[in-house]
Order: structure tokens, then sequence, then C-alpha cells
């Protein structure tokens, strides 16, 4: 049994990059009860003598000369990001497990027919890793304490241990290899054990009595004399319900209770992950046909049967069910956190009033984009530009991932810049025909949309232009060229904002004060 | 109430359980719209006076004092926007349907802007039909307040029918403090169900018109018309003896001509030469607010006169 089992063990180092002369060290550095002090080091930090533990501004003074990133130590988001890795190498083998901090244990008993020889094997692990621009430490070994020694403390940066070769490999190794307390690597510093060969040839009587059976397990489970199994990763089991028909269904009323019931399922699974639903895809199995599949997309996170059943129903009124219906399933494919909700104590439309609040928006902003289609509610956003036409970008809710009102971004000033704007601006400016008496000057007639208007007064110009860098690169060739306002009163009293393009010398009416 | 009943499934969506025990028959949705109705009905009796003072000052005190307080607040208020162009003024109806209209944005913005500062005022404002989307340059307040443009979302709707629904859908949705929707085509029984909507929730809802509707029935509490204000050369206008160009910027102006005032106090119409009914307006862009211009000596009779041939002509 044992000679099977073969587990990888990868430890990488998040921040060692490809050195270059010139490339700045990292270090990531943590703050404690006002006192800076260094969590991690990247290699070239260390190669200066930068340790973890010591002080920030010792680390700077040993860096000096250097460009240093000084980076927030993160464990908690240093932990997710494993995980994710960890996910992500679900690809090599069904058994991962996240080894904090730094490391991964794959279980690759049975893996090796799918990749080849054990060389190959890992080669390719260690090329997917390369992709990702993670350089790693790579051992396979027969146990798992083997491993992970061997993969941080062996001089080769890959290496396999064959199966019986384990207490060779582990010998010249640091005690350090044995995943055990660093209060215990010291102790056994003092009395002059260095390597894990030397534990090997103590009696284990002794070391339990001095160090504690803890040490003992360590040992044994890195030599492979006690079993050890890593705790898998488990894939989030997804939200759905289903459920078949003794026969194909053709009676829509049928599938509409069904689906009433499968929703309230649902909605008790997302209960309990206090989860809300944000696309909810509904299949209907039928026969000999394809599956029909629709799926409502929401803005907000919902578990509201009711809401859902009014977005839900008018599709299935619409469904094809062909020669019948054999199964029907409903599957919550996009998630989205929502808290528990004190219940209101009657369902009286003032108790939701007083909520006032974002699922009620959702719920509207759902039932619009439902029916008008999910382009058709938006809003604006200011943009960093000057040109008119691009400042005020128009997005579809369905594609910002924030809701209307939730962003609050630091107001700068530019609030004079759009006191001289229109009320109203048209997409593409409107050609118009324009008597100038001066060459440079405003207009005093102009023909815009079939009627001639005389000019009473006119303010400006102003010249909007696109930055130098932006112009020539060309990417809306509309705007590309500077222009210069003018703002007219004709003798209706409109007040239009006219435009010359400076370089075709047209006049266009971009806009105006409606 | 027969108008409510012809598409009653607008309400049931709504209104009707449909998750209780067991669905309701026909008659009992009916019996429930008929509560529901009759609620409303009660309630706007009962509160008469209360809704009185109920009324969201527009900041413009002439304005205000003609119509008691400003405006209502729990109802629909129609404003009738500009044909741009010249065959609307001169009288063609059938040409001036093909006209293109400009909805007042300016003052509405203002309004809303009056809205927003109130207290008590539910955060998101609903704009509705495209035709009624200001730039987004006016709705960033004096001193870079974008309060406004983040409570605001836009929706597109097109037809008549489509803009009903996404209306109601907005009063009714406790998040929305306030609707402004492109009305153009509304009939009677549109514009009274979103005035019922505005009053049950208590909220304004401010319609925008093309000017060639003013003889349409409607239900709105105030009607308002827009025109531009030409600078008249007669001698007669603010602005007859300003020449001078420094001294006298292009300006935006508009006369609004208040058409209608449900409820202002028993039996006041405005008459054809009793009070004023007629106002201009300005667009302060430093403020960012619609003045009322101050120096108004416009004759109202005038103003009166020209309206009416409209209505005549178009008749």
């Amino acid at each position: 049994m044992r000679e099977h089992r073969r587990t990888t063990a990868c430890a990488g180092r998040r921040d060692a990059s490809p050195s270059a002369e010139s490339a700045p060290a990292v270090v990531l550095a943590a703050a404690e009860r006002g006192k800076q002090w260094v969590a991690c080091a990247c290699e070239r930090a260390e190669a200066r003598g930068v340790r973890p533990g010591m002080s920030l501004a010792h680390a700077k003074a040993l860096l000096k000369g250097m460009h240093v990133w000084e980076k927030p130590f993160t464990p908690a988001e240093d932990a997710q990001a494993l995980r994710r890795l960890a996910r992500w190498a679900g690809r090599f083998s069904p058994v991962v497990a996240a080894d904090e901090p730094d490391g991964l244990l794959l279980e690759m008993s049975g893996c090796e027919g799918l990749f080849g020889e054990d060389r190959d094997m890992i080669s390719r692990i260690d090329a997917s890793f390369k992709k990702l621009n993670l350089p790693v430490r790579l051992a396979l070994a027969p146990t798992i304490g083997c491993a992970w020694a061997v993969a941080r403390f062996a001089a080769d940066r890959i290496r396999i241990v064959a199966p019986r070769r384990v207490r060779e490999e582990l010998t010249p190794l640091p005690v350090a290899g044995l995943r055990i307390p660093p209060l215990f690597v010291e102790a056994l510093h003092e009395v002059g054990i260095e390597r894990i060969g030397s534990l090997f040839d103590l009696p284990r009587e002794e070391l339990a009595c001095r160090f504690g059976a803890d040490l003992l397990r360590r040992l044994d489970q890195a030599a492979g004399q006690v079993g050890e199994i890593i705790t898998p990763l488990r894939p989030a089991t997804p939200i759905e319900a289903a459920r078949g028909f003794d026969g194909p269904v053709t009676n829509p009323d049928a599938i509409e209770v069904t689906v009433r019931e499968l929703l309230f399922a649902l909605v008790l699974q997302l209960e309990e992950r206090a989860c809300g639903v944000r696309t909810l895809d509904v299949v209907l199995q039928r026969v000999s046909a394809e599956p029909y599949r629709f799926s409502i997309a929401l803005s907000h996170p919902n578990r509201d049967v009711r809401h859902l059943w009014t977005l839900l129903r008018p599709k299935i009124e619409r469904a094809e069910l062909g020669w019948g219906v054999e199964s029907v399933s409903l599957h919550a494919s996009r998630l989205g956190r929502l808290t528990a909700r004190q219940l209101p104590l009657a369902q009286a439309e003032p108790q939701r009033e007083e909520q006032g609040d974002e699922s009620s928006l959702g719920e509207f902003l759902d039932l619009l984009m439902d029916r008008l289609g999910r382009g058709a509610v938006g809003r604006m956003a200011a943009a960093e530009t000057y040109v008119p036409e691009e400042a005020f970008p128009w997005r579809a809710l369905s594609e910002t991932r924030t809701a209307v009102g939730a962003d609050s971004r630091a107001g700068e000033s530019r609030g004079a810049a759009w006191k001289d704007r229109p009320s109203q601006l048209f997409s593409v400016p409107e050609p118009a025909q324009v008597i100038s008496p001066a060459p440079d000057g405003p207009p005093s007639w102009l023909r815009w949309r079939g009627e001639e208007c005389l000019v009473r007064r006119s303010r400006g110009p102003e010249r909007l232009a696109l930055p130098w860098w932006e112009a020539k690169r060309g990417t809306s060739p509309s705007s590309n060229a500077a222009r210069d306002y003018y703002e007219v009163e004709d003798d209706q009293g409109r007040l239009l904002w006219v435009f010359r393009d400076l370089t075709t010398h047209g006049w266009f009416v971009h806009g105006l004060w409606a | 109430m027969t108008g409510f009943l012809r598409k009653p499934n607008i309400y049931l969506t709504k209104d009707v359980p449909v998750f209780g025990e067991r669905e309701m028959s026909l008659g009992d949705q009916i019996h429930a719209i008929e509560e529901r109705f009759g609620a409303t009905v009660v309630r706007s009796g009962a509160l008469g006076e209360r809704e009185e003072l109920r009324r969201l000052e527009t900041g413009w005190a002439d304005i205000d004092a003609a119509m008691g307080g400003g405006l209502a607040i729990a109802a629909l208020h129609e404003w009738f926007g500009v044909a741009s162009g010249r065959r609307f003024a001169a009288g063609r109806a059938e040409d001036a349907r093909r006209e293109v209209w400009r909805p007042p944005l300016l003052p509405l913005v203002h309004l809303v802007k009056r809205a927003m500062n109130r207290g008590s005022f539910p955060p998101r404002v609903a704009w509705i039909g495209r035709r009624c989307f200001p730039y987004g340059g006016v709705l960033v307040g004096a001193g870079g307040d974008e309060r406004l443009l983040e409570r605001s979302f836009f929706v597109t709707a097109e037809g008549p029918v489509d803009r009903l629904w996404a209306v109601e859908l907005a009063l009714r949705c406790p998040a929305v403090g306030l609707v402004i929707a492109d009305g153009s085509a509304f009939d009677m029984t549109a514009t009274r169900r979103v005035q019922l909507a505005a009053r049950a929730r208590q909220i304004p809802a401010l319609l925008v018109r093309p000017p060639w509707e003013t003889r349409e029935l409607s239900a709105a509490q105030t009607r308002w018309l827009l025109r531009w204000a030409e600078r008249s050369r007669e001698g007669s206008g603010p602005d007859a003896e300003e020449t001078d160009e420094e001294s006298n910027p292009p300006r935006s102006r508009w006369s609004a001509e208040l058409l209608r005032c449900k409820g202002r106090s028993a039996g006041w119409v405005p008459a054809e030469d009793s009070g004023p009914c007629a106002w201009t307006l300005e667009w302060d862009r430093d403020q960012s607010v619609v003045r009322v211009f101050p120096a108004l000596v416009r004759p109202v009779g005038d103003a009166r006169a020209s309206a009416n041939d409209r209505l005549r002509r178009q008749a």
C-alpha cells in the first residue's frame, strides 16, 4: 500500500521572481503594536541579510541603494490565494490540499497512468506553474512528510524520491523539514542534532521522553511508519434542485407546479448558505429533442420566492414542451452574499417601504430588465475626460458590478467644468451652415435642421481638444480634432452649443440648453 | 373605474398573492382591486388638509405663491416641452407632429435637486424614456456635487405602453423617490394611473410631453407649458435697452405658463386676465439652479392671448 502512494509537495515562493540586477527587492511588512517588522522577504532581499522577524527599519538599512517594494503582509489573502491555486491544481489530481502557508499537497497515486512516467508528470506540473509565473520546488515521494521536507530542503529544485529510498533521502535534511514547531528545532539544535538522520540513530524512548510524542509521530510519518492522509479541498456543492417525471409530461400546469416546488427547495438551500441567486438556469429535458433552457439574471442577489417566480413564470409559459418533458432542473449558477433579513411583522406595503432597501430596488430593476431588455437600464458616471460626448458614458446596469449609487468616489471639484455644458447633447453633432463675419469669429446666422436663424448673442470660443497623446493615437476619429465651441442665442430664444471643427472648418450644432 | 378594469393584469401581478394558500378567484381579485381603489379614495379625502401641507417648494417665490406653497408632492405634474422650429409656431399641427420637441430639462433638473435636498427623500431618481435623459453635466451640481448623478438611473423604454408600465413600476418601488418620464402619447387613462400611483406612494411624478398634446385630457395636478423666451425687440421686454454684449451674455430662458393647477383653492382657475400665470425662468449656471427672472414685465395678457390663439389654431 505504501509503495503505491506517491505524494507531491510543492513549495512555492510567492515573491520569487526572475532576478535582474535592477529588479526591486520585495519586502512584506507587518505591523504590530506600532512596530513594523519584516514578515517575508524575497530572495534578493535575503541575499542582503534581511530575515523575517527583523524590524523594517533594519531591513531598509540593509537594502540601502536598492529599490524596495514594501507591501503589507496579508496572511488571510495569501491563504485565500493558496486555496484558489489548490483548486486550480485539481487538474493534476483529484485530491489536493492547500498546505499553509506556502505549499500544496497532491495525492498522485493512480494518476501516473494519465501523465506517463514520473519524470514527465513532474516536469509537466512544473511547466504549468511556470506558465503562471510561479517558480516552485517540487518533490514526488512515497510519504507526505518526505515530500514536504524534500521539496523545501533538498538541493535540487525538482526531486523524485524512489519508493525504497525514503530514509536515505531524509537523512541529510535539516530537522526543520519534519514539520515540527520552531521551538523543537531550537531545542534539537541545542543538543547538537541538526540532521534528520541523527534522529533515526537515537533511541526512540529517549526522544519521546525529551521532546514528546509529537516529534516521533512526525518522524514516523516522514519515514512512512505511520499512515497519513491528505484532507482534500472540497469543491463547493452546487445549489440545484431537480425532479424527474414518471413519463413525459406535456401539461404546462404540471411544469409550473414542479418549477414552483423546486424553487422553494432551492430557496431553502440558499437560506442555509446565506446566499442569494444572481443567475438562475432552468433546464427542461424533453423527449427526443434537445433540452429547453432558459435563465433569469438578477441585478442584486435575491432569494425571494415571489420575486423569482414573477420572473420565471412568463418564461415557463413561453416554454416549448415538444413531445413532453422528462425532468426539470433548476440550477443557481451565480450566487451573491445575502445575509439573513428580519421578517417584517406583517407583509404590508408600509413595512416594505420602511426597509427602503437595495433588495426592493433590485427587484424593480430585474423586472425592468426582464421586460425591456438587459441593456435598457443604465446609469451615467463621470469619466476623466473633457471630450463632452465621452464625459458621461452610459453604462448598462447589467454590465456594471456595483448597483446604483453604491460607490462613493471622492468627488473632485470638476463641477466648474460642467457648468458651461448644455442640458441636452447630441450623440452625433449635427451639421449646420453658418455665416460668420470674421474668419475665426462666432456665427451671425445659421441654418440647422432646415431652419434659418439669426444669432442674437454669442459667447466663446471655448476650445476643446483631445490631449496630444490621445489625438495621436486617433482612438476616436469623431473627436480627434480641436473644436471651438460657441454658445449661441438665436432669435427664437434658443441657446445652442455650436462648434467649428478646426481641421475641416465645418460647423456643427452639438447640443442645446433645453 | 372602468378604465382600471380594462387592463387588470398589471395590477394583478403585484397585488394578488401568488403563493397564498389558494389562488384567488377572479371575483376575489376584483374585490381586492375595489378595496384598494376605495381605500385610495377614502385616504385622499381624509388627508386632504394634510396634503395641502406636503408641497415641494420650487424655489421660485412667485410661482410657489401662486400654487399655494409649491408643487404638490403626491401628484403628477406635466411639463410641455418646446417644439424646436417654426413650423409648430406657425400653427400647422400636422407638421408639428413630425417636429422635434425638446423637454424642459433644466427646470426639471432644478426640481429634482430641490426634491433631493428635502429630508426623508428616498434616494433614487428614475428617468424613463430616452428623450428625457439630460446630459450628465447638468446633474453634477455646483461644486462638483455628484450625488444626483449617482442616484439616478435611466430606463430606455420605447412606446407609451412600455413607458407607462415602467413609470408605474418605478412609482411602486420603495427605493425610488422621484420619477421623471417621457409622457408623450399618454392618454387620460394612462395619466390617471400615474396620478393614482403617485398619490399612493406620496411621491411626485413629472411627465414631459410634446407641446401639441396640451389639448389631450389628463389627470395631472398641474400642467406647464414652456416656450423659449424671445428677447423682444420692440422695447416691451426686459432686455430692450441692453445691447452691450459684455453685460448681456447669451442666456437660456423660458417663459413658463401654468395651464392648470388643481386644488389651488376652490374655484381657482387661471382666468384670462386675473393674476399672473406666466413667468420667465432663467438658468443660472453658476449656482446650477433655475430662477424666476426678477424683472418680469411681460404683459400677461399677451402670453395668454398667444397661448389661446395657438390652442384655437390646433383645434
